[in-house]
């Protein structure tokens, strides 16, 4: 039973909230000065967000009065019409595609699962299905292909990633099969809604090199999730340990069913739960990241291999010209301006995201 | 690490920008180096642990045999040494399908029915890929028994779980779809 001590406080907290409302209602400039404050103090992120949300105003809009008949429905916006190409002509234009996305994705520091899906599902004439099956591989592959070096510099964590890859690639599964259950319209616009929110995810969210944690949490001491990281930069060892465990494993669970959703690899949802939430030094999140598409993957594409999803014309060609990509790219890291490079993927992403949502709609098929 | 630690390795590292690395830099780099290929071991179980290093060694192996033969298949399939079950030239027809459209037009059984085709072209590329997908469960078994050594029963129990799930996925019961 609440005192009377408590009851009076929590009348005050009303009375103080209403009458800030009050204020603000009677002063509307009050709200316009502390933008403008916050805007000074973060630019550009105030100038990403003002931009972003007037985007999407703007294509909600334009949806809104085409679905109410305002405005005609610009209909197929081929253009061109359709390419006829024999077989060899897609793949080998899928692995030219491929090779750039591998190129460009380890320049700009994001992972070419999240490229591929997007670009191949919204440019390629494959059905969605067939090019989730293929991006799960692809990240699958290109994970089994870095793990074994990361997990032998010590930069990849086998006991950080164990816990949160069970539940992950549990709701991988359930993702996988909630995804080839649904009509592709409603997955093309979950997929172009979650590309244009990794776009904003990556280019709002911070990272820390080497986050504070004062201390480790029950759960993480009991499945004894800590480790030393050398760092070769500096030469110097780091003790790590982590905490928020278990706000980090219902992250993974949400993290796998994208993931498995949508055929993703999720290494831009990985990196920000390992570094941020749970504190683990920001190459160890990304290098563990980058062996738990590993275990997760795995899990999903078993689903799309018993679905029948995977054609070999499609896999096969992707597979290579992004892993040749990838080496052609670090080769090119320390030659290329890396800032212009992000900016060009996020433009291509954003692009990617918006076909998706729009041929999810019918309106840009 | 503390502030002030972090500030005097960044003081130190500052100090040797620019200058030629020293032997000691040198030697450091080679050995990371062999580390990383796998000819030396990370500090002895400190850095990269018994379990970790067995992981990535089989990781290794069957990870590089996945894909030579994903490779090899891919070549028997578009040169045409078996025949396919679906014609390559009649592919562009299909492709554009959902899934479930694609197994009925093509008379195709979903879960396990591939295998009933392996002997044709495009079938037997879905073995390199059943392959890369239970290269996970491989190396989970193979870590198991060092983690039982160890005593690391909370991990153990761990593995074991997601060895029954890997294995559940990969017998199909799992599967949803259309």
């Amino acid at each position: 039973m609440a005192s009377k001590s408590d009851e009076l406080q929590h009348d005050e907290h009303l009375a103080s909230l209403r009458e800030r409302a009050t204020y603000v209602i009677e002063h509307p400039t009050v709200l316009v000065e502390g933008l403008d404050a916050w805007a000074h103090r973060d630019p550009r992120r105030a100038r990403l967000i003002f931009l972003g949300s007037f985007l999407l105003n703007v294509i909600l809009a334009l949806l809104l009065a085409s679905a109410y008949g305002v405005i005609p429905k610009p209909g197929p916006i081929t253009g061109l019409g359709p390419i006829e190409l024999p077989w060899w002509g897609w793949a080998s234009m899928l692995f030219l595609a491929t090779f750039m996305l591998g190129t460009v994705a380890v320049l700009g520091g994001i992972g070419g699962g999240v490229l591929f899906v997007p670009i191949v599902g919204g440019f390629f004439p494959f059905h969605l299905d067939f090019v989730r099956g293929a991006g799960l591989l692809v990240a699958l592959a290109g994970s089994l292909a870095a793990g074994p070096a990361l997990l032998r510099a010590g930069m990849a964590s086998l006991r950080l990633a164990i816990p949160m890859a069970l539940l992950a690639s549990l709701s991988a599964i359930a993702g996988a099969s909630v995804g080839l259950a649904l009509p592709t319209s409603i997955v093309e616009i979950s997929l172009g809604i979650c590309i244009l929110s990794v776009v904003a995810l990556m280019a709002l969210s911070k990272k820390s090199e080497f986050p504070s944690v004062p201390e480790a949490d029950r759960l993480s001491a009991a499945l004894g999730i800590r480790g030393v990281y050398h760092d070769l930069g500096s030469g110097e060892d780091y003790d790590w340990k982590v905490h928020r465990t278990p706000q980090a494993l219902v992250a993974f669970i949400g993290i796998g069913f994208l993931a498995g959703m949508f055929g993703l690899g999720a290494g831009w949802a990985n990196v920000p739960v390992l570094n941020l939430m749970l504190g683990a030094p920001l190459k160890v999140s990304v290098a563990t990241s980058s062996f738990m598409l590993s275990i997760v993957d795995t899990a999903a594409a078993w689903v799309y291999i018993h679905k029948g999803a995977v054609l070999p014309v499609i896999v096969v060609p992707s597979l290579v010209g992004m892993m040749l990509g990838a080496f052609v790219g670090v080769r090119l890291l320390q030659k290329v301006r890396i800032s212009v490079i992000r900016k060009v993927l996020f433009a291509v992403l954003t692009i990617a995201g918006l076909r998706a949502l729009l041929k999810g709609f019918g309106i840009w098929t | 690490m503390d502030r002030e630690k972090r500030q005097a390795l960044r003081d130190r590292v500052a100090r040797r920008k620019g200058k030629k690395p020293n032997g000691l830099e040198r030697a450091a780099r080679r050995y990371w180096r062999d580390v990383i290929a796998g000819k030396k071991v990370a500090g002895g179980d400190e850095i990269s642990s018994a379990e970790q290093r067995a992981y990535a060694s089989l990781m290794n192996v069957a990870m590089k045999t996945g894909l030579i033969a994903m490779l090899g298949c891919f070549l028997i399939y578009i040169s045409g040494a078996l025949n396919p079950h679906v014609p390559l030239n009649e592919l562009p027809e299909y492709w554009s399908l959902p899934v479930d459209k694609y197994l009925a037009k093509t008379g195709l059984d979903a879960g396990w029915g591939w295998a009933h085709h392996i002997r044709k072209g495009d079938y037997l590329n879905v073995l390199p890929v059943v392959f890369l997908s239970s290269i996970t469960v491989i190396c989970y078994i193979r870590i198991l028994p060092i983690l039982l050594t160890k005593r690391e029963r909370v991990l153990s129990a761990i593995v074991v779980a997601e060895v029954i799930v890997l294995g559940l996925a990969a017998s199909g019961l799992l599967a949803g779809g259309h």
